[in-house]
Formats: structure tokens, C-alpha cells, sequence
């Protein structure tokens, strides 16, 4: 792959110095850039070329010249020599040219002319690892191409041929479908049997000499035609398995051929065709397929036979496949750190396959973890479909800290999963108390750079620290990250032994899915009193984003209709979006939910309805109006093709959202900060309220460019727009500096608390301070080592060992012994103080909380008037019966911090109120009457409260809570009933849920809504005697259309075949 | 390599081109023979054209109806062009493009004659024509006159990087390749053209007289049209058959 070592390399060439000095180069690229971005969002933006360094005569000696730079290494990079430093002279020079090139006019007045460069350009962009740019120059010439391929009546054979071959390459360069590809084998085919009737009349010529001229264009296009078909062949199937020697030797042939026929342009076109067929077949997932196994063998052909195939993989795939050895088996721990979009998923699924076809025979099982439930669902929908085809089974937990008793029988069931996809919080629950007995073989950790996140980060870290303490013999490691410099630190730390450990570090190489700009977006007064419209400023990056001199103007005046002292910083991202909406789905990013509902608003007043509301929208506002509430403000957005994104939605209304941004039907997404959490959907601009979050906290780098990330994606817009709203020279001056710093090495939360702790003089008092909130996760971790040793001397005996297994205390080991000595000593008399009651801790280990939420919780249970029975713990009784216990079982958990119901909005912390609400939502009421009965109003703000209390509160600190008082309660579990036990261990699914019986829970975990959960469940229970996730899947699926009608029937909003749709939507069950 | 220079008949300038013409005696064409068969019967440029009809049996085509006569042809007009180029207007030509055969309605670019001149790109046409009158058609004939090819390679830029990058793969000296390229890259209108026209009339400049008035030279002095006349009538089939009998013999 490309680095930017390679690009300053190649500027030293002699061809490139030639062209001019270096400040003219610097001009000529820069103009070139501006050139790209006048061509991609000139409608939007306001780019006057002339401003700007303008000669395009300069321009073209400048493309000749990084072209000559890559034909001097072309050989080399051919035929696969030992001069590693021609062949990446090649692939630079490529790339520059293209970069050039792409700017440069197309020639459309001439047929042929236009063949030529169109396939030159395109091995340019091939040869040059931007294959992912030529889609954008596909689509801007598809008319032409579209008229040249169905220009039939060529009479001259050798045209009839190179007309035939384009269209094979083009589909061969952009890969539309699996049937363009497909028809390149017919239409070689077709040129044989054309041959007899064409060529003979083509041949006839006055003189000997022109006659064999012809007849040597003949044979070289005739091998050429062979090559075209067999790459083809290639890269649908993976055969023939001797690809690049047949390829050499027609290409060999054709290029000689057409040189000794005098056929300059032919001779040098191939070449160039030769060298991207090598790339290609370089690139190619059957490449794969090879080093892999039968299972990688099937997954590729699944992926190859889509609709929209999978054929090739990205560069950075590609080097971290074939050069960086992710699949090397002797690498147990290996840290992926790619650009986001880069294609990071495929590479895991590869692991993955690796991992199924080593220890298949073992019932290993892979644990995915990923760091939001909306993100465990996602991927749950993409494995399952990849997967499901061969037989290997993805399995989720659901989002709640605790494992009910569905998901019990499944981690139980040998052959339930191969694969099991959680948050962090709950495959610790998983993995500490050692709940599958199989062996972990492999663990994927997607967006591991949270391990940094003030939070959670310190919950991940310890997570990885205890399958290294637990499951290390076997399990191998990935971790998935964007922009993190020291990924060697984290695969060292998680290998077994130093060379086990690998790094494949792609995130800085200049390979990005496409260009992108960032910059500022500011008010700006206009002529006309009370006038305004937006500036754009570009901003000079870390990542080198592009740079345009000067200031340029988005839309015209007043993008949004308010007077200039009213436009406010939201109105400014929210003009921007509704400017840019015109070329594909824009996201306003707000900084709180709220601000993401008023921009939404904003933009609903200033955007009309979309011509035609799709049938998708229409199906999604069903859904809403039947499970939010007919009034949902959303409803009316999306006419107009707005919608919003944050936590304030369940995380289904998330789903949908995304899935509509996919489906293209939406033109301004409104969202907040949590839509940078790998969420893969692609958009064309991503403008910024602000970079801090409510609390004033900035955005770290990190998160930052993961969400600018996010613009214009590959096979999006080829020029990304980032904007970042700005309103004072002061925070002109903070971006300006934000954008340049670099991402940084990724640090243990562990160190950066003991930093900070050391900034405000306490690392003394260490021993104290560890009983401080930031502390609870490290705290829990120290008991759990405890409890798993059982005995305190055992303990501390091994404590410095097993804190190794950190990657905080590791490196500080390495770093700063004074300060981890400090910490272990500390470490060591929390132990001491905490094994005086085992039984605490053998709690914490059990229920997650830590030893002190424990004692807080006995004391709580303690306190109330009355001991808990077993029936006060029964579903029916705690949520749908008056005398129930749950307002008290409220009033404990509010006391437990761990649990987080601190920060609740307004009366959130009334135990009977938030009793009711859990009772209300288990019952089955709507969100609209919840949001009416609870918080006075069904306006997108109440029902907002309602979601927050509902997945914030009841569905974390709720289900958590109370599955753990009740293993706290003192219940005698023993006395229980089969039935009492389930029940029991089902209660907080319930609660999770919405829904009141085992059957809906299962219906639940299938992404059935919640409004025909129910129903849907007593039918599943009457026609189904077993009862698993698996079981009622299977049942779904077999599902008619009658089916579903039968459970709608009372439905004024939404029919059985949407509900199925949205079933399909939500579980993954539509084909590809 | 060394050739008579003739006798020079004209010498004019136009337009910032430079015309000139020369003429050949028998004795001329004689003392060229062999050094105008040396270019046209070059073994390494040997096609080998059976080999490549035997090839397509691995392409699925047929190939039946490309066994024609592997007789290698060949054009002396334009080794005669080469060769003079080379000896009187300081012209090399790394690849003696007469190697390859010639295609009429093959591709967009080519130019029959590809080398360096005074530290530049030069390219070259040839045409030989029997024609008597004057200026002949060879050279504003639409399409493929010598009128069109030269404005082309004038005015064409993508065209001439084809030619240039042609030379790349045949060049046998880097330093003087990227020592030319250089200067091409510093200016793209750094290169000389040469049309050259073979004829066996009296010599005239009248012959240029069409593209005196069509060529558009990309820069001053850096066009010239170079006339060759051979005896007239039988000049050219002279030249032609002592070139095949000086080939024949090496």
C-alpha cells in the first residue's frame, strides 16, 4: 500500500523536478485539488478557480510527469522483482497521475479518444490503489459509456472488438454487479463466433503490408480479449488458479503484437491494462480464499454472487491481508488500527472464519464485542447474513448487565453459537463468571480505542485483562480501531510472548475511501440589513485533508430563514446540511438531544416535502405512528426527508433511521455525538454544532475525525464535506489548532487517572482515593482476581502478576515503577480490606456490582420493613400487581451509584413514579401514553423522557438492579419451583423488553416490535413446545403473510406485511 | 552511419518553419543503400508473425484467415528518412520505428519517426509519393496527409505522450532519455517536428505550399519540412531496389 514515504519519494524524481520547483508543484497539486472540489460541490460551494494558482498547461506536464515516474517502475511492479523500490516508484507515480488526471478533461467528442482515456485513467486510479474514486468518474460518464456500449453497428472488426473489450473493463473496473461481470465471458464468446462473419472482409487491403498490420491489430486484440476473459473468470470464481501466468503470457503477447504492429497507443494502453490486471488479481478476495480454508472458500463465493458483489478488497484489506499477515496463525494477539470505512468488518469476518475452521472441532466460539447495543445489532444483521449460508451461528446478548434465562440456555447449549456478539459491560458479565465452558478461541473488540474513553474505557481495558488472565492458553486476540498510533503498545501487551503480537497500522498511509474537507463554517453578514449566508473556511489538517485558499460561500442568502442575529450556530450547521442535502444524506451533528430535535425543526421550515414520499418512508412512519405515537413530530419530518438520530429514540427508531440513510431516502440526518460509534452507513457531509459535548468536555481527536470520517464514504460523493460551526475569533483559533493535532497514542484510563491524580497532589493518598467513582471498575476487577483465587495470600501473592495483565499497570511498569509500586501497594490493602467478607465479593463477582454497591444494596434490602418472598420477586407480581415491591426495590437502587440513576432529569429519582413507568411499559402502553400518563405531553421532548427512562434507567440500572438484589435478597433459591426460577431469572428480560411473558421476550430478541410482540408470542407458544432464541427464529422466518395480518388486525396504523418488513429490517432477514 | 547529403535545391522559411530541399543522384541513392538497409533489415526488429498466428490456438480464435504471406514488408521511404534525419539534421532514432509494421486505421497516435533532436523529442512523418503534380496529395490528404498528422503532433499533447512513453519502453540510454524528457517536462513545446516528403519529380518548393499554409507550428524554428528527390521516374523504385539487393547481401 501507498505511503506517504513513498509520495515523498517520488517527488525527488527527475521527471517531477523538472515540471518546476517545489512551490510550483506544491501550486499545481493544490490547484488540481481545488479543481476536484469545484467539479464534486461547485453547485454548493462558491470555488472561483482563478483565485487559485490556474494553469493547466503545468497541470498536464505535471500528470506526464508522475506518469513517467510510474512507467519507469512498472516492470518491476509487474513482474513482481526484487527492486521493492520500483515497484512502489510504480504505484506512487500512479497515484499522483491519477490524482492529476482525474481533473483533467475528458475527451467525449471522439469514441475512440474517449475509450483510450477513460481505460488509461482507470488504471491510473487502479494501479494507484483509488479504485475506489473511479466510481464517481463512472457515473459522471455513464451516458457515453452507456452509448458506446450499445453502439452495435460498428462495421470495422478490430472497432467491433476494442468497443466489446471496453465495456468488458469497464464493468471489470467498477464492478456494478455480479451479471456486468458474468457477461464478459458471453460477449468474448460472442467475438468468436462474430469472427468468421466479420474478420475476413476487415483483413482485405490493397497491399501485403497493410494486410498484416491489420491482421497483427487482430492477434493482439484477440489476446487481449482472452486475458479480459479470463480475469473475469477470475474474479467471479477464483479460477483459473494459475491466473497470473496466463495473464502474463496474453498480455505479454498482445503488448508485443501490437508493438510490432505499430500500434503505439494499443502497445501502451496495455501495458497499463496488464499492470491493473495484476493489481486486480492482487486485490481479489479469491486471494484469500487460498491462504484460508473451505470456509473462507464458501464465504467468498457467497460474497462474490451477491447482487452487489464483493470482489475485491480495499487497499488497506489488502495490505493488511497479503503484506501485514493478519492471518498469520502464529500472531495470537493482532491490533488492526485503519481509517474508518476502511473495511475493518471483512477483515474481522476473515479472523473469525480462521478461528471457526481451527477450532471447530473444539466448539471454540468467538466473542464479538462491540461498543453500543445499536452497533450489536448492526452487526448481528451483516454477520448473520454473511454467515448464516454456511452454517456458522451468530448469537447477541441483549444490551441488560444481567443474563436471563434465555440467554442462560443459550450460552449453556454447546451447539446454540459460534459466534456471540455483546457490549463490553455484558460479555464481562459473561466472561468473569465463566458462563460458556467452551473455549474462547477468539475475541473481537470492534472500536477498541473506547479502551481511552473517560467512562467506559477502564471497564474495556479490564474486560481484555481478564480473558488474558482466564483464556489466554487459547484465545487469540483482534482489536478493531481508527487513528491510534501506538497499536504495536496494545498487540504487544496483549500477546502471549513478544512476537506473537502484530500491528498492522494503516490509519496515517494517504490511502482514504475519498477526499475529504474540513473546515469552518461562519456567519456572514450580507449588503442587505438583517441578511446573511454562510462562509466556508478550509482548515489545513492532520490528516491532509484538502486545502482551498480564501473563504467560499454555501448557498445563497439566508439558507435558513431567520433574520442574522438569529442565526445561530445550529442554524449555521443546519443551513449547511439543507445545502448540501442535494448530494446525498448530510448529518447535522448537535450537541445535545434536544439541540438535534430544534434543528430538525428548523430545517422542516425551511425544506420542502420531498416530491414523493417512498413506500420506505411510508412503511417506517407506520411504524412510528403504531409504536411511538400518531402525533410523533418525527412523522411529519420525514416527508420532508428529516429525521433525527440520538439517544433519545429506541434504538429500533435508530435502526430505521440508518436504514433509510442507506436506502438513500433521506436528506438531512439531525443526530448527536453517538452516531460516531461505528455506525456504517454512509453520508455525503457531516457538519458540526460544536465540537464539545453538553458538559463542556471537547470531542478528543479521536472521535473527531471518526465522525468527519464518516463523510462521503467509499462509493459516496468524492469529496467529503466536513464543517465545523464557528462564531468568535476564539474558537477560530481553538479549531483551527484542533484539526491539525494529531490522534496520539491511545492511553490507559488507568494512567490517565493516576495522572491526574498526581496533577492535584493525591497519588500519596492513593489507598483513598481508590474508593472514588472513576475507581469502580478497577475495584470490581480486584475483586473478581479475589474471588477467583479465594484465598487473600494467594491473592496478593500474584497480584503484581495478574495486574500485568492490565494494560495500564504494564506499561506503567515500564514507564514509571514508582507510580505502579504506589499502585500495587494500594492495590493490595483494598484486597486485604475486602477479603474480610468473601461472601461480599463472591456477590460483586456474581452480580458485577462492585464490593461496595454490594454492601450498599444488603443494606438497602436490609432496611426495608419486610423480607422479600420468592412471589414478591414473580414478574406478575412485581409489575403488574398493586401491592408490589418494586417502588422500594427502586428506592435501593437509586442508592447504588454504580447504577447510575443519578443524573435523572426531573422527577426521575421518585421510586414509585419510575415503579410505574416500568409497570406501565411492561404492560404494554405506548410510548404516547406513557409519555402522557408520566410526563404531561406527547411532544417529541416527552417522548424523548420517556426513551431515556425507559433505555437509560429501567433498561440498564433497572435490569441490572434488580436481577442483582434478587440474588442479594437472601432468596433460597433452592426452594424455588423449575417455574419460579425461570420466571424469576426472566423478570428484568421483561423489564428490558416491555413485555410480559417468556414467548414475547423471545419474539423481543428477535426484533419483533414491541406492539405485536405479545400476540405474537401466545402464537408462538401455542404452536411451538420448545422455546429458544434459535427456535423462534426459525419460527419468524416460517411466518406467512396471514401470519402477520393476524396479529395486526387491531392495528389502525401499520399492516402485518409492514410489521413483517420491519421485522426483516430490524432482524437482518433480507437478502442481500 | 553516414549518407550523402545531396545537393540542396531550396531553402526558405515560413511561418517560423523551416523548408528545405534536397536532391539525390543515382550515385546518391547508391552510397545509401546500405546503410538505408541496415534500418529496414534489422534482425532484432524481425517480426515473428508465424509464432504469433500459432499463439491465438490459446485464445479460442480462429486463425486460419490470418495466415497471410509473413513476407516482411517494409517502407524504404521512410529508413531513407530516418537515415537522413539522423546524418544531416542532428536527429537519433533509438528504435527504428520501421521495425513495425504500419496500420493505416490502427490507432489515434503514431508518428513515423520518434527520437531526439539537439537535446529534444523529435517526431517525424514521411511521405513518399510518385505523384507529379504539385504541391501532391500526400500531403493535405484528410485523415492521414502529412498536413494532418504534423498539425497533430503540433498540437496533440496526449498524442505525443503516447510517442514519448512508445520511446520509454525502446530507449537504451537513460541518461539521454531523461535528459530530453526533462526538457520536454520543463516545456511541453519543447520537441521538433520533421515532415519529410520522398519524391522522384524536380524539386520545388511548391510542394509545400498546402502546408505552408495550413501548419500550425506549436513554436518557431522547430518545424521543419525537409523535401527528398530522388531521380525522377524511376528515383524511388532505385532506392527501393538498391536497398532490397544492400539487404540481401548483409
Amino acid at each position: 500500500m501507498i505511503t506517504r514515504d513513498m509520495l515523498q519519494n517520488i517527488d525527488q524524481h527527475w521527471a517531477v523536478k523538472a515540471v518546476g520547483d517545489e512551490a510550483l508543484r506544491k501550486s499545481i497539486l493544490q490547484y488540481a485539488k481545488a479543481k476536484l472540489v469545484k467539479g464534486a460541490i461547485g453547485k454548493q460551494l462558491s470555488l472561483d478557480l482563478e483565485d487559485n494558482f490556474h494553469d493547466e498547461d503545468a497541470l498536464k506536464r505535471m500528470a506526464i510527469a508522475y506518469e513517467m515516474v510510474a512507467i519507469e517502475g512498472m516492470k518491476d511492479f509487474i513482474n513482481h522483482t526484487d527492486n521493492d523500490e520500483l515497484s512502489d516508484q510504480f504505484m506512487a507515480g500512479s497515484h499522483r497521475a491519477f490524482e492529476l488526471n482525474r481533473v483533467l478533461d475528458t475527451p467525449k467528442e471522439d469514441d475512440l479518444k474517449f475509450i483510450f482515456h477513460l481505460l488509461h485513467l482507470s488504471s491510473l486510479a487502479y494501479c494507484g490503489d483509488c479504485w475506489t474514486d473511479l466510481r464517481h468518474i463512472y457515473e459522471a460518464c455513464s451516458a457515453d459509456i452507456e452509448g458506446l456500449s450499445s453502439c452495435k453497428n460498428e462495421t470495422h472488426w478490430d472497432q467491433r472488438i476494442l468497443l466489446s473489450l471496453f465495456t468488458c473493463w469497464v464493468g471489470l473496473f467498477r464492478k456494478n454487479s455480479w451479471d456486468e461481470l458474468n457477461r464478459v465471458s458471453s460477449s468474448i464468446a460472442q467475438l468468436r463466433e462474430n469472427q468468421a462473419q466479420y474478420e475476413q472482409e476487415y483483413l482485405s487491403s490493397e497491399t501485403n503490408a497493410q494486410g498484416q498490420a491489420k491482421a497483427m491489430r487482430l492477434m493482439s486484440l484477440y489476446h487481449w480479449a482472452k486475458a479480459t476473459e479470463l480475469l473475469a473468470l477470475y474474479m467471479l470464481q477464483g479460477e483459473p488458479a494459475d491466473i497470473k501466468t496466463q495473464l502474463d503470457k496474453h498480455f505479454h503477447l498482445a503488448i508485443d503484437i501490437a508493438a510490432k504492429g505499430g500500434d503505439a497507443q494499443l502497445e501502451v494502453l496495455l501495458r497499463w491494462l496488464h499492470a491493473s490486471a495484476e493489481q486486480m488479481v492482487n486485490g481479489s478476495i479469491w486471494w484469500v480464499a487460498q491462504t484460508i480454508n473451505s470456509k473462507a472458500t464458501q464465504f467468498i463465493k457467497n460474497l462474490s454472487s451477491r447482487v452487489n458483489p464483493l470482489l475485491e478488497l480495499l487497499p488497506p484489506q489488502r495490505t493488511a491481508l497479503k503484506e501485514m499477515g493478519l492471518l498469520d496463525p502464529a500472531k495470537t494477539a493482532v491490533v488492526v488500527d485503519m481509517p474508518t470505512s476502511g473495511g475493518k468488518t471483512l477483515l474481522a469476518q476473515f479472523k473469525m472464519l480462521q478461528a471457526v475452521n481451527n477450532f471447530g472441532e473444539s466448539k471454540g466460539w468467538i466473542a464479538y464485542i462491540a461498543p453500543t447495543k445499536a452497533l450489536v445489532g448492526q452487526i448481528v444483521r451483516s454477520l448473520r447474513q454473511d454467515f448464516s449460508p454456511m452454517g456458522i451461528q451468530v448469537e447477541k446478548l441483549s444490551g441488560a448487565i444481567e443474563i436471563d434465562a434465555l440467554e442462560e440456555d443459550m450460552l449453556n447449549d454447546v451447539n446454540s453459537f459460534d459466534i456471540l456478539v455483546a457490549t463490553p459491560e455484558k460479555m464481562q458479565l459473561v466472561l468473569r463468571n465463566h458462563k460458556i465452558e467452551r473455549p474462547l478461541s477468539l475475541l473481537v473488540m470492534d472500536e477498541a480505542h473506547n479502551i481511552e474513553d473517560e467512562n467506559r474505557g477502564l471497564r474495556i481495558e479490564l474486560l481484555l485483562a481478564t480473558v488474558k488472565q482466564h483464556y489466554q492458553a487459547q484465545a487469540n486476540f483482534l482489536l478493531l480501531m481508527p487513528y491510534v498510533e501506538n497499536a504495536k503498545t496494545l498487540s504487544r501487551w496483549l500477546a502471549h510472548d513478544r512476537d506473537a503480537g502484530l500491528s498492522i497500522s494503516l490509519s496515517t498511509s494517504p490511502w482514504q475511501p475519498n477526499e475529504r474537507i474540513i473546515g469552518l463554517i461562519k456567519k456572514q453578514e450580507e449588503e442587505k440589513r438583517g441578511d446573511w449566508s454562510i462562509e466556508y473556511q478550509t482548515l489545513l489538517t492532520s490528516p491532509h485533508t484538502i486545502h482551498l485558499k480564501g473563504q467560499h460561500k454555501i448557498g445563497g442568502v439566508r439558507p435558513i430563514n431567520v433574520s442574522k442575529s438569529k442565526a445561530s450556530l445550529s442554524n449555521l450547521a443546519a443551513g449547511c446540511g439543507k445545502v448540501f442535502s442535494d448530494r446525498g444524506t448530510s448529518i447535522v451533528i448537535a450537541k445535545t438531544k434536544d439541540n438535534a430535535w430544534s434543528i430538525a425543526r428548523t430545517l422542516s421550515k425551511n425544506m420542502a416535502d420531498l416530491e414523493t414520499v417512498s413506500a420506505d418512508i411510508l412503511l417506517i412512519q407506520n411504524y412510528l405512528r403504531e409504536e411511538v405515537s400518531p402525533e410523533f413530530e418525527l412523522i411529519g419530518m420525514l416527508n420532508k426527508g428529516i429525521a433525527v438520530h440520538h439517544a433519545g429514540l429506541s434504538d429500533e427508531i435508530k435502526s430505521l433511521m440508518e436504514w433509510l440513510v442507506e436506502k438513500g431516502e433521506l436528506k438531512v440526518l439531525c443526530a448527536t455525538t453517538t452516531i460516531a460509534q461505528g455506525i456504517n452507513f454512509p453520508v455525503s457531509s457531516v457538519f458540526l454544532q460544536s465540537i464539545e459535548y453538553p458538559y463542556g468536555n471537547k470531542m478528543s481527536y479521536r472521535e473527531f475525525w471518526n465522525l468527519a470520517g464518516r463523510a462521503g464514504r467509499v462509493g459516496q460523493g468524492n469529496v467529503g464535506i466536513v464543517g465545523i460551526a464557528c462564531d468568535s475569533d476564539k474558537k477560530e483559533g481553538e479549531l483551527i489548532e484542533f484539526v491539525q493535532q494529531s490522534t496520539g497514542d491511545l492511553v490507559s484510563r488507568l494512567i490517565a487517572i493516576l495522572d491526574e491524580l498526581e496533577k492535584r497532589g493525591k497519588l500519596n493518598n492513593l489507598e483513598a482515593m481508590m474508593y472514588a467513582p472513576q475507581w469502580e471498575d478497577f475495584r470490581c476487577y480486584i475483586a473478581h482476581l479475589l474471588n477467583e483465587k479465594k484465598e487473600l495470600q494467594a491473592t496478593l501473592n500474584e497480584m503484581d502478576q495478574m495486574l500485568s495483565n492490565t494494560f495500564g499497570y504494564s506499561a506503567l511498569k515500564n514507564e514509571n515503577s514508582k507510580k505502579s509500586d504506589q499502585l500495587l501497594a494500594a492495590v493490595k490493602h483494598y484486597t486485604e480490606s475486602i477479603s474480610r467478607n468473601m461472601g461480599v465479593v463472591a456477590k460483586a463477582n456474581i452480580t458485577g456490582f462492585s464490593v461496595e454497591s454490594v454492601k450498599t444494596a444488603m443494606k438497602g434490602i436490609n432496611q426495608l420493613e419486610y423480607d422479600l418472598t420468592p412471589a414478591d420477586w414473580m414478574p406478575e407480581s412485581l409489575f403488574g400487581s398493586a401491592k408490589s415491591k418494586l417502588p422500594d426495590l427502586f428506592s435501593v437502587m437509586f442508592g447504588i451509584k454504580q447504577l447510575n440513576f443519578s443524573h435523572d432529569e426531573e422527577q426521575g429519582r421518585n421510586q414509585s413514579r419510575m415503579a410505574d413507568i416500568a409497570q406501565a411499559w411492561i404492560a404494554g402502553k405506548s410510548i404516547h401514553e406513557i409519555a402522557t400518563d408520566f410526563f404531561e405531553g406527547s411532544g417529541s421532548k416527552e417522548i424523548s423522557k420517556v426513551y431515556n427512562a425507559i433505555y437509560s434507567k429501567l433498561a440498564n440500572g433497572g435490569t441490572w438492579g434488580l436481577s442483582a438484589l434478587s440474588l442479594m435478597s437472601g432468596l433460597d433459591f433452592d426452594a424455588l419451583s423449575d417455574s419460579q426460577k425461570r420466571q424469576l431469572n426472566l423478570m428484568p428480560a421483561m423489564l428490558y423488553h416491555g413485555v410480559k411473558s417468556e414467548s414475547s421476550v423471545l419474539m423481543r430478541m428477535n426484533s419483533v416490535p414491541r406492539s405485536i410482540a405479545e400476540k405474537l408470542g401466545e402464537k408462538f407458544q401455542q404452536q411451538e413446545e420448545k422455546r429458544s432464541v434459535a427456535i423462534a427464529r426459525e419460527y419468524l422466518k416460517g411466518l406467512h403473510d396471514n401470519d402477520w395480518n393476524a396479529v395486526t388486525s387491531h392495528s389502525e396504523f401499520i399492516s402485518g406485511s409492514e410489521c413483517k418488513k420491519i421485522w426483516q429490517i430490524l432482524s437482518g432477514n433480507i437478502q442481500l | 552511419m553516414n549518407l550523402p547529403a545531396g545537393t540542396e535545391e531550396y531553402q526558405e522559411t515560413h511561418n517560423g518553419i523551416a523548408i528545405q530541399g534536397f536532391s539525390y543522384t543515382e550515385n546518391n541513392i547508391q552510397q545509401s543503400a546500405e546503410t538505408i538497409a541496415d534500418i529496414c533489415f534489422d534482425v532484432s526488429g524481425q517480426n515473428n508473425f508465424n509464432d504469433y498466428i500459432a499463439s491465438l490456438n490459446e485464445t479460442g480464435f480462429n486463425n486460419s484467415n490470418l495466415a497471410l504471406s509473413s513476407i516482411k514488408d517494409w517502407q524504404v521511404g521512410e529508413g531513407f528518412a530516418e537515415a537522413y534525419l539522423g546524418c544531416h539534421f542532428s536527429c537519433c532514432f533509438p528504435w527504428s520505428n520501421n521495425r513495425d509494421l504500419k496500420n493505416p486505421n490502427s490507432s489515434l497516435t503514431g508518428a513515423d519517426l520518434v527520437g531526439y533532436c539537439n537535446g529534444q523529442f523529435a517526431f517525424g512523418e514521411v511521405k513518399t509519393s510518385k505523384e507529379q503534380k504539385s504541391p501532391p496529395q500526400v500531403t493535405s490528404k484528410k485523415g492521414d496527409g502529412l498536413n494532418a498528422q504534423l498539425n497533430k503532433l503540433c498540437a496533440d499533447a496526449d498524442a505525443r505522450w503516447v510517442l514519448v512513453q512508445y520511446l520509454f519502453h525502446r530507449q537504451t540510454d537513460d541518461a539521454e532519455y531523461q535528459s530530453v524528457c526533462t526538457s520536454y517536462l520543463q516545456n511541453n513545446k519543447n520537441f521538433y517536428i520533421f515532415g519529410v516528403l520522398i519524391r522522384n519529380t524536380s524539386p520545388v518548393s511548391n510542394d509545400w505550399n498546402y502546408l505552408k499554409k495550413h501548419l500550425k507550428p506549436h513554436a518557431q524554428n522547430s518545424v521543419f519540412l525537409v523535401g527528398l528527390y530522388l531521380p525522377v521516374d524511376d528515383g524511388i523504385q532505385k532506392l527501393h531496389q538498391g536497398v532490397l539487393s544492400a539487404g540481401g547481401a548483409s
